[in-house]
Formats: C-alpha cells, structure tokens, sequence
C-alpha cells in the first residue's frame, strides 16, 4: 500500500509562521510592527532617514529614572546631536547571579551592564570585559561626534574623588593572570551600604520590653540578629553574599571591637600608633578573609600573640556557617526584594537592607503607612559596594555609544533626577547633587522656603513651592494655605516667621540678618552639622554643610546590659554615611576560587530544614505504605491459591463422579 | 392515595447524597478560593490584595493601559498558540505513523515518549539548556537562546500529550476502514484525510487542548530556555508567568493581575459551559438513536 | 495519471509510517541528547573532563541528603493528602447517582487554566491575612499551595478509573452480606488502584520538583530538590546541578519499574479525556 506524502506540504503550512523570525540582535529590531502597536495607533512607526544603531543595556530592576525617562532623554540628545537614530534596548535582572547566567549562556550579548564591584571582578577574570578608552583613544572611538561640548567627560569630571579612589584601589585579576584596578574596566554607577532598615516602634519589640530607644542602640552591634529577643522579628536577604557579610561580621565581632577600640583610641594595644589607614586596611583584611588568608593569620597574630589560633578556609567557613543558621533559625523568613516593602507594613521589624532600599523604605513608611523607620550600619563596620557600568567584550560592542550614555548619565543633572527617582545614592558629585540633598535633608530648606505636602508617594514626597522664574518661594509667615497649582490645590506651609531674602550663608528673620546657629537655637530646633566634604571635594563652589536634623543622639542599654550612645539616623545617614564611619567600611570582593565553597555552606544553611519530626513522619508513613501493599499483596495471593485449591477441588470432584 | 413514606434505606441514601455533594462543593470552593478573592478584588482599586476601597473598574482600565502586561499577555498567548499547534501536528503525524510499526521499533518510540510525560520541568528545562550551551560553545558559535529555544521547550513539554491524546482513537479506529477506502479506489492521501482524520480528530483536539494549558501555566521552562524575540522585540521574552513570578519575588501580585485573572477565569467559565452543553445534547441525541433503532 | 509512476511520486509515495519520523527525529534531538548530556555533565567536571566530584559531593554532603529526605517528605504528604481528599470527591463524581452534573467535573480541572504563578501569589497573599503566613507556617502555608495546586492532577484519573467501577459486583457483593468497609477494601480499592498510582505520580515527582510554590509560599524557608538545582543552575554550578537531575532521573526510573505494570493515562490526569 503506497502513501503519497509530501513533506513540503507540511513546510508550507509553517511558513507563515516563520513572519515571527528572530529579531535578536538583529539592527533592524525597531521597525517591527508589534502586537502592541497594532492595538494603539499612536505608536507611529518611524522611517530611518539616519543611521539607525542599537546600545544593548542591561542593568538591575529599577535602577534608572523612568519619570523623566532617562533613557529617552539619551536617545534624543544622541539624535540632536550625532544626528543619528539610537535605539536603546533596555533590559532588567533580578540579581547578579541571573545576569552572569545569562550571559553566559549566551542568551544575548550587551554593550553596557552594571554589575556590582565582585561580579565586575570576576567578570574581568573571565575575559567578558572590554576596557573602556580614555583621553585621545576615547575621542578617536567617537566617530559621529567627537566635540567635547556636546560629549564632556562629565564622569571624570564629576565622579566622587572618594569613591574614584576606592575604584582605583580594587584590583581585577584578569583571564592572563595580570591585574588591573577595576577602574579601567568600570565606571560607577551607585554606591551605598549594607546595614538595617528598622522600625524602633515595632508592636513585637515593645511586647518583648524593648523601648525604642533600646532598640535604636542594640541595632548597632551585628549580633543583635543572634539574641533571643529578637527572634523572628528580622527578614535576611536571600542573596548569598549579603547574607554572609553579616554572618562574618558576627563571627569576627571580638576582632572587630579590638580594631575600633585601638582606632578609637589612636594606639595599639601593644602602645603603638594606630592610623586610620591601618584600621580600614585591617577590616579589609577580615571582610575579604576567605581570599586573604594569610593576611588574616597575621592579623590575628598581632591581636592575640603568638597563641592566636591559625584560621584556615574552612575554619572561616565553618564560623560563618553556624553563624547563618542561627540567623537563618532566628529569623521571620527570606526576602529577595520584597523587605522594603515588609518592613513598613509590619512584616517585619528589622530587614537587613542596601542604603538605597533603606531610603525607600523610609519614605514608603513615613508617607503610606505612617512609621518612622531607621537606617543602622553597626559601629564595629559593615559592607560598602559599588555597582558600575562595564563593556562586554563581544564582537558587535558599541563602544561609542556606550561610553557615551555613561557619561551622559553622569551629568550631575542626570545623575540627580536618577537619585530623585530611585532612592539609591549615585557615584557622582556636583552643585546638582549638593541642592538635592539639600533640598531632601538640609535643615535650612525647611527653615526657609515653602514646602507642599502632597502626601502622595507616587508623586513625590514633599516638593518646595516655586515661582513663576522658578525659584523656590520664601516662608512669609502666613502659615498653611491652599494653593492652586495646574488646576490642583495643594497644602503649602509658608511658616511662622517672615523668611524672604534667607540664603544657606544666613537666614534673615522678619528682615533681621542672622546666623543659622543663632537660629536654630533660637527655635530650639535640634540639629547637627554634618560635613561632605569627603564626598562632594571639589565638585563643589561652595561647602559641602548640612544642617540635618534627623540624626538623633541616644542613651540607653546596649546587647551586654551597659549604657551606651550612638547617633542614629535616617534616611540621610543611609545616603551618606558619616566621615566617622568611612574607615570602618569595607569592600567584600569576589570570593574568587572559594565561591563554591561559600555556596556550599549557604545551601547547606538555606537546606537544613530537615528536622527529626519530618523523619519521623516519613518513615511512619513509608512503614505503614509497605505494609499496607504487603498486606495487599498477600491477601491476593492467598485468594489466587484458595481460587486455585477449589478449581483443582471441583476439577477432581468432576473426574472422581465421572469414574 | 397513599402518602409514599420515604423507607430506611431511602433516607439512608439521600442523606448519602446530601453529604457527598456537600462535600465536593466543599472542596471546589476551597479550591477556588484564592481565584475568587482575585475575582472579587478585581473590582476595587487598591493596591494591597485584601483592602476594599468601593467598586471600580479601574484596574480593567489599567490592565489595557500597561504595556508590559498586554506585551507579555500577547507573548504567552502566540507561544501557546504556535507551540501547540508544532506539537500537534508532529504529534499526530508520530501517532499515525508509529501506529503502523513493529511491535518491538514501537515500543522503543512509547519509551521515548515516556520520557517528558515523567521528566520533572525543571530537569527537562536544565537539559535542553544545556544542550543549547553545548551547542553555542562547540558547534556553532552564534547559537545562543533565542525565541525557537523557547518554542522547543514548550514542544518538547506537550508533544507527548498530543501523541497519547490521539493514540487511543487510533487503537478504537477499525482498521479495516482505510483498507476498504483504498480499495474503493481512494488515493491514500484521500483516505488518510477523510478517514483517519475525522477518526482521530476528537483526539487531536483534545491534545491541542491540552498542549495550550501546558504552554500557558508553564513556567520552569520558560524562565530556562528564553531568550529576546516575539513581542519583547530585542527584549528577553517576558510570559505572563515570569512577569508575575519576578514581580511576586518583590512583593505582592500586580494588581491587574487581579483584573486579568477574571477575565480569564469568566472566558474559560463560559467556554466549558457552552462546550459541556453541547457535549451532553451530542451525547443525548444519539442515546435516544440507539434507542429508537433498538425500539 | 501519468505522474503517479514517475519516479518522483516514488520518492514521495512513502509509507504511512513514515510520517512518524519528524516526530522521532525531534524527540531523539531535543529529548534524548540532552538527558544523555545530562549524564555526561553530572560525570564530569567543569572542563568537561570525566569526574566523579558531582557525585562524591552529593552524597557528602548531609544538606544536599536533607533536601532529597525534605523533598520526599513534602512529595509524600502532598500525595497522601491529595489522594485522601480526591478519592471520595472522584468517587462521588463518578456515582451517577450521587452527581449527574457534567459541568461539575469539568470545574475541578478549571484552575489548571488560570496561571498557576498568579494563583500561588494569591494564595501566599491570602495565607499572610489569615495569620499563616510562610515566615512564621513554611511548612502548612507551602503544603497548602501544594495541594490546592495538585488536587486536579490527582482527582482526574481517579474519576476515569471510577467511571469503570463495576458497580454490580459491589452490589453484589454489599447484598452478599459484606459490610461496606469490606466492600471498599475487597471490591473498590483493588478496582482503583491503577487510579491512585497514576494521581500519585502525577503528584509526587512534580512537587519534589516544583519551584515555584515552595519559595513563594515558604518565603524562601523551605528548599526542594527543584529550588536546590535552580540554585546551583544560576550559580554557575552545573555539574553539581545535572548531577541532582540524574538523580531525580534514577527515582523515576526506579518509580517507573515498580509501577510499570499498571496502565497509566497520563493524558487523563491532566485532564485531556475530558471532553
């Protein structure tokens, strides 16, 4: 029997299918006529008079401004002035992890990525990176517009000196076993810390017979995470190395407290001199043990004499792994990036936090939820990192545009409405910066000018009242009025007191000029000069003061039953750490060849929720299931043999009558 | 007239009766409860599930307006679509063809096609991965994920369900049928189409069916084998289920999500109805046939 | 008529069973050589060379034995509680005197068409207002997922092998004189057991596996063999990761050797019979 078939048939019926073709990496991807664009009209599909190239980004989940949509604004500054037709495709990860996965897989290639300062480190030791070009080799790479106007080199002109500092001082090692600082390779993007966002105020701590006070002073010692009090009332991040920073803080503590205690003091125990340098590159040394083990011997040598015990890796692990069970034991659960918003609906109490949640948190609880939360960076130090801008190294790599769009988006301008945005601190300086910080935190903005409460978080917390030049408006001491802006009307506290003509030099009351200090005291409104300098250093005309009045001084009991007093802070403090705190962050580089070690512990740790109850459980159930089909089973057979006896019964009871 | 007086044994039974369905709509409901409570909030505004704040449709309106949703709606729905209908077709093609194998090459194909029925996703996902890598880095360089990566996961998941689906009609079909239509003088491509097909059509279906529920609730391979293309452009290809799971990872479920569930949920309800109608009055019709001719 | 002898229609006059050949062709490249690369990459190392360090280190390490021990645990008991729910609910479903409503059937596969990630979100949402939030009840709230989840995997094939109870021997044997509890365990448990061992593989090895549900509903407390791989997947560590797949692999195979002599619909189970 023959059959005719035929094969193309079947290739016909796929072809129009085939209309769906990959557009990966493809330059034309722009024009396609999505199914999108077939329900809204409006989305007109451009014709390309121009070069039409594409930058393939790929950054973190809510990382960049959208509302102004920075990455419009870059598409159309490159199409102003380059005259030619950017398409940026953007894409987001959850973690460094996805995005290291997925490039390695191969998924897709991109011209920009902004990982954090290990996964940059060990991306250079993969030879994924492309360095970046500077002076003459960077203008040579500009073909389409090389003009220094339209094109500054805003991120070396305004790049924080500091931080540019740590980023030239964190070496790479790369694939030919050379190294290089991580600023050839990079260019920051945000920078902050890892600490605790808390609520003081927590129904749970106040059951328990903490006060608030008593909480915002235990909060400062990384162990608070192992005492009994606080029990499930903290979430930890479900990120291996966040986690673990906080596990190796706790196991190194006593170590910790010697070093702060000899900074404090300015000498060793042995008498000599201690420097600020010295005790930042000892908690260094502790932070990045399990890559510098050496090192951390002879660190211990020097604390505790010739009878310090020698640390190995495995020891280190071992200490941080008993360390992240109980933290893992003791706390309410995991979180990937739902804490900041578990914290302010009372999830949670305490969530070990980036500054830069830590600033949304607070907003989210002041504004939604009405809770006044915190920011902590335990005194005895803490993790400090930096997430920036890296080139893959890929045949297709755009490296113009991708140079450009870093230094676009390292505009002070940029660089602010991306901080507005976000919550997260950039890596640049500059007058743009200072007046929002100013306008966020400064004492004086409040002193002098008119604020509207809009009480609404997606539209901004709390904005000044401008005029129609622009300017902010001065307090004129009519007290709360509604206004009318764009048709809306709004609550705007224009003060007690007569403020016009004030400046952040001197504020003029009622027409009398005074001074700021005079001032505050007079108003006996509580506030601390805080100096930036270490940050905004010459980025700035003026000073790098603020006036912030949310950082509080308190006494009270610490962990070990003594009085104690720390300052404590809010959202500013997350921002911008004090220049007291500064030598006692550390960078955690990449674990390098010990990372699937440090894994291992982390599963073993996020696995061990066996308990003897689930065994137990198990194998009852699994004795009473075997039972159960023995029994089954013999019962069928003892009906199959009884079946049979009978047969063979009747069968010789048949042959038997016969006969 | 007597008044029937229920006996014993009739109480006994009713009682029976009343308990069980109680007990299988006990059940149903609390299978449904969290699509009901997404089905009733769907008509408030408020951001956080659980809150009333009045009756709106708000969250139908936005549904429409976000453009991440409708894009990764679309996504699922061409996937699902395209996937289904690979699998189908393969699928029928394997069951009629292998049908006609020996007893020992045709149980080497049930083998095979055991294989994803009882592989656990994550492990079919892994290997097809891996596989796609090992062709990126030894084969040929610029093979990297992509849509068609994605689109063979989705096959490789339900194409087995397709070929079971329509093996059984295959098994009922009498095989005489095909032979007699040959020899009527019916070309085999005809007798292939007009009298398998419609035989195994039923089967077809109800595989495609289920090939489109595999595709759409799938996740694990998704989130494994995508890459950019469809809607998402030059973007990585975004599902409704990686949408939702990266976005429950942060918080709570996105609000449409709620508007979206009700849509779906009213569209399936109103689909399983007219079809279990019209499956019962099929049935019916030709019960009372068999009927009559036995009359 | 000419064309049907020419050797052009010999080419492609093939035989019907050929038509089974795209669908070997694409089983064999996209089933069959990836679980054997699984294989391969759970036997070596990260140059590819032979090794048994994936292996060494899965049975060394007592938290990868405790997430197999936790994993089996979660797959047994979402099982059980599965099978004791559904099998009265199957049964009653296919009395026709107890139901004769087609629709109501028809309901108990319906979620399986609403998203599962959108249902699990709202379960977890809906456990945290109700006080069992996975923080404080990993272990109920992420059962509870599971089971809500899998209870339509399980009462499908019970109900088609329900539908095939002969229901005159039961009678039969209930008028004989045996009470109904040996009737059940003589008569209707025996008739049913191809249904159980069919909802119980449709349950077990999938919530073994599952990712999803359990770090959604545990809030990241409870770690199965699938979030374990997805872990080591996203780590970079794939040979640790493919050696975890082959041993789910083995489980099935050894599941499948037990169990074989029972026909399976898996087709029924996910509820393709249905209409």
């Amino acid at each position: 029997m023959k059959f005719t078939f035929v094969f193309p048939l079947i290739l016909s019926l796929l072809v129009p299918f085939s209309s769906f073709s990959e557009s990966k990496g493809n330059q034309e991807a722009g024009n396609e006529v999505t199914f999108y664009s077939v329900f809204t009209p409006n989305i007109e599909i451009k014709k390309a008079p121009r070069e039409h190239l594409t930058l393939r980004v790929y950054n973190s989940a809510d990382y960049i401004s959208e509302d102004p949509d920075i990455i419009e604004m870059f598409e159309e500054y490159v199409l102003e002035h380059d005259n030619v037709d950017l398409e940026v495709i953007y894409e987001t990860f959850d973690t460094n992890e996805t995005m290291l996965s997925r490039v390695e897989t191969g998924s897709a290639q991109y011209d920009l990525l902004c990982p954090s300062d290990y996964m940059i480190q060990r991306m250079m030791r993969n030879g994924m990176l492309h360095p970046y070009a500077f002076g003459e080799e960077k203008t040579a790479l500009y073909s389409h517009n090389s003009s220094l106007e339209d094109w500054p080199n805003s991120y070396e002109d305004y790049a924080s000196p500091y931080l540019d500092d740590w980023f030239g001082k964190i070496e790479g090692i790369l694939p030919d076993g050379s190294s290089a600082p991580l600023s050839e390779y990079a260019k920051g993007y945000m920078w902050g810390t890892l600490g605790f966002t808390y609520n003081p105020y927590y129904d749970a701590f106040e059951e328990r017979g903490l006060t608030p006070d008593e909480v915002k002073v235990q909060i400062n010692d990384w162990n608070v995470l192992l005492d009994d009090t606080y029990q499930g009332t903290f979430q930890i991040k479900d990120s291996m190395r966040d986690t673990y920073s906080v596990a190796l803080m706790q196991s190194y503590d006593a170590e910790l407290q010697v070093l702060r205690n000899a900074y404090l003091k300015g000498e060793w125990i042995d008498g000599s001199s201690y420097s600020e340098e010295q005790y930042s590159a000892d908690v260094n040394t502790i932070f990045n043990n399990v890559t510098r083990v050496e090192e951390f011997n002879s660190l211990l040598q020097r604390i505790y004499g010739e009878e310090a015990e020698t640390e190995t890796v495995d020891t280190i692990l071992e200490k941080a792994e008993s360390s992240l069970r109980i933290l893992f034991d003791n706390s309410y659960g995991l979180e990937v990036d739902s804490g900041k918003q578990d914290i302010t609906v009372g999830r949670s109490g305490i969530g070990i936090a980036w500054s830069g949640d830590a600033v949304y948190s607070i907003e989210l609880g002041e504004i939604e939820e009405d809770v006044s939360l915190y920011y902590a960076v335990p005194q005895t130090g803490g993790n400090i990192w930096f997430d920036g801008w890296v080139m893959q190294d890929y045949p297709g790599l755009n490296q113009e545009y991708a140079q450009k769009f870093v230094d676009f988006i390292s505009r002070p301008d940029i660089a602010s409405l991306n901080m507005d945005y976000i919550g997260y601190t950039p890596f640049i300086a500059g007058e743009d910066i200072m007046s929002l910080v100013r306008d966020w935190y400064d004492a004086r903005s409040y002193a002098m000018y008119v604020y509207i409460d809009e009480g609404d978080y997606d539209n901004g917390y709390h904005d000044f009242l401008y005029d129609e030049n622009g300017d902010k408006v001065f307090q004129n001491g009519s007290g709360v009025k509604e206004v009318d802006i764009d048709g809306e009307i709004y609550e705007a506290d224009f003060g007690s007191i007569d403020m016009t003509g004030s400046s952040l030099e001197a504020p003029k009351v009622e027409g009398n000029l005074t001074t700021w200090e005079a001032y505050f005291e007079e108003q006996e409104w509580d506030v601390t000069l805080v100096d930036l300098s270490y940050f905004f250093e010459g980025t700035l005309t003026g000073d790098a003061l603020v006036y912030s009045d949310e950082l509080e001084e308190v006494t009270a009991e610490n962990l070990l039953g003594e009085m104690e007093t720390v300052i404590v802070g809010r959202g500013f403090y997350a921002q911008y750490p004090l220049m007291e705190m500064l030598p006692s962050l550390a960078v955690m580089e990449d674990y390098g060849e010990n990372n699937a070690s440090v894994l291992r512990i982390w599963e073993a740790v996020k696995s061990d929720s066996l308990e003897p109850w689930i065994i137990a459980v198990l194998v009852t159930e699994i004795v009473l299931i075997a039972g159960g089909v023995l029994a089954f089973y013999f019962i069928k057979r003892r009906s199959r043999h009884l079946r049979k006896t009978r047969k063979k019964e009747r069968e010789s009871e048949a042959l038997s009558s016969k006969a | 007239m007597v008044r029937r007086v229920r006996t014993l044994e009739e109480k006994k039974t009713l009682a029976v009766r009343v308990g069980a369905n109680f007990y299988i709509y006990l059940l149903l409901f609390l299978m449904y409860v969290p699509v009901l409570a997404l089905v009733i909030f769907s008509f408030t505004g408020s951001v956080n599930f659980g809150t009333w704040s009045g009756f709106s449709f708000e969250l139908y309106a936005t549904l429409f307006q976000d453009e991440e949703i409708m894009r990764a709606l679309g996504n699922t729905v061409i996937l699902a679509l395209l996937s289904s209908f690979c699998s189908v077709v393969l699928g029928t093609l394997g069951a009629v063809g292998v049908h006609e194998w020996k007893r020992r090459s045709k149980a080497v194909a049930e083998s095979l096609t055991q294989i994803p029925v009882v592989t656990p996703e994550i492990v079919l996902a892994l290997s097809l991965v891996i596989m796609f890598v090992f062709l990126g880095n030894y084969v040929y360089a610029g093979f990297g994920l992509s849509f068609w990566t994605l689109l063979i996961g989705h096959i490789c998941l339900s194409l087995p369900f397709v070929y079971l689906s329509v093996k059984p009609k295959l098994l009922q079909m009498d095989p005489a049928l095909y032979e007699a239509a040959l020899d009527l003088g019916s070309t085999p491509r005809k007798a292939l189409y007009q009298v398998t097909l419609p035989a195994i059509l039923p089967g077809i279906l109800s595989g495609f069916l289920l090939a489109l529920t595999l595709s759409l609730d799938d996740f694990i391979v998704t989130s494994f084998t995508r890459g950019s293309g469809l809607l998402s452009g030059a973007q990585m290809i975004e599902t409704i289920s990686t949408l939702v799971q990266a976005r429950i990872k942060k918080g709570p479920l996105p609000p449409q999500m709620r508007a979206l569930t009700t849509l779906i949920f009213l569209f399936v309800l109103l689909v399983v109805i007219v079809v279990t109608i019209l499956m019962t009055k099929k049935r019916k019709k030709s019960h009372h046939h068999i009927d009559r001719r036995n009359a | 008529m000419q064309w049907k002898n020419s050797k052009a229609s010999r080419f492609f006059s093939l035989k019907r069973k050929y038509l089974a050949f795209p669908y070997i062709l694409f089983l064999v490249l996209f089933i069959l050589i990836p679980t054997l690369l699984i294989i391969f990459y759970a036997f070596s190392d990260e140059n590819g060379n032979p090794s048994a360090e994936a292996m060494i280190e899965f049975f060394s390490t007592p938290s990868k034995i405790s997430v197999l021990v936790v994993s089996l645990f979660m797959g047994l008991q979402t099982t059980l509680i599965c099978l004791l729910l559904g099998y009265p609910a199957a049964y009653f479903l296919a009395d026709k005197k107890i139901n004769k409503n087609a629709v109501l059937v028809v309901l108990f596969i319906m979620p399986m068409w609403i998203n599962f990630v959108i249902r699990t979100g709202a379960t977890r949402d809906l456990l945290s207002a109700i006080g069992l939030d996975g923080g404080t009840h990993p272990w109920e709230a992420t059962l509870i997922g599971m089971v809500q989840n899998y209870l339509p995997f399980t009462i499908l094939p019970l109900y088609t092998t329900m539908l095939k109870l002969d229901r005159a021997q039961m009678e039969a044997a209930a008028d004989l004189g045996c009470s109904p509890f040996k009737v059940f365990i003589k008569n209707v448990l025996p008739q049913s057991l191809p249904g159980i061992i069919s909802a119980s593989e449709m349950v077990f090895m999938p919530v073994m596996s599952s990712y999803v549900i359990s770090d959604t509903l545990s809030e990241g407390k409870i770690t199965l063999f699938g979030n374990s791989i997805y872990l080591n997947f996203s780590n970079s560590q794939w040979n640790a990761g493919s050696f975890m797949a082959l041993i789910f692999l083995v489980l099935i195979g050894l599941s499948m050797l037990v169990t074989r002599r029972f026909e399976k619909d898996p087709v029924a189970s996910r509820g393709g019979g249905i209409w």
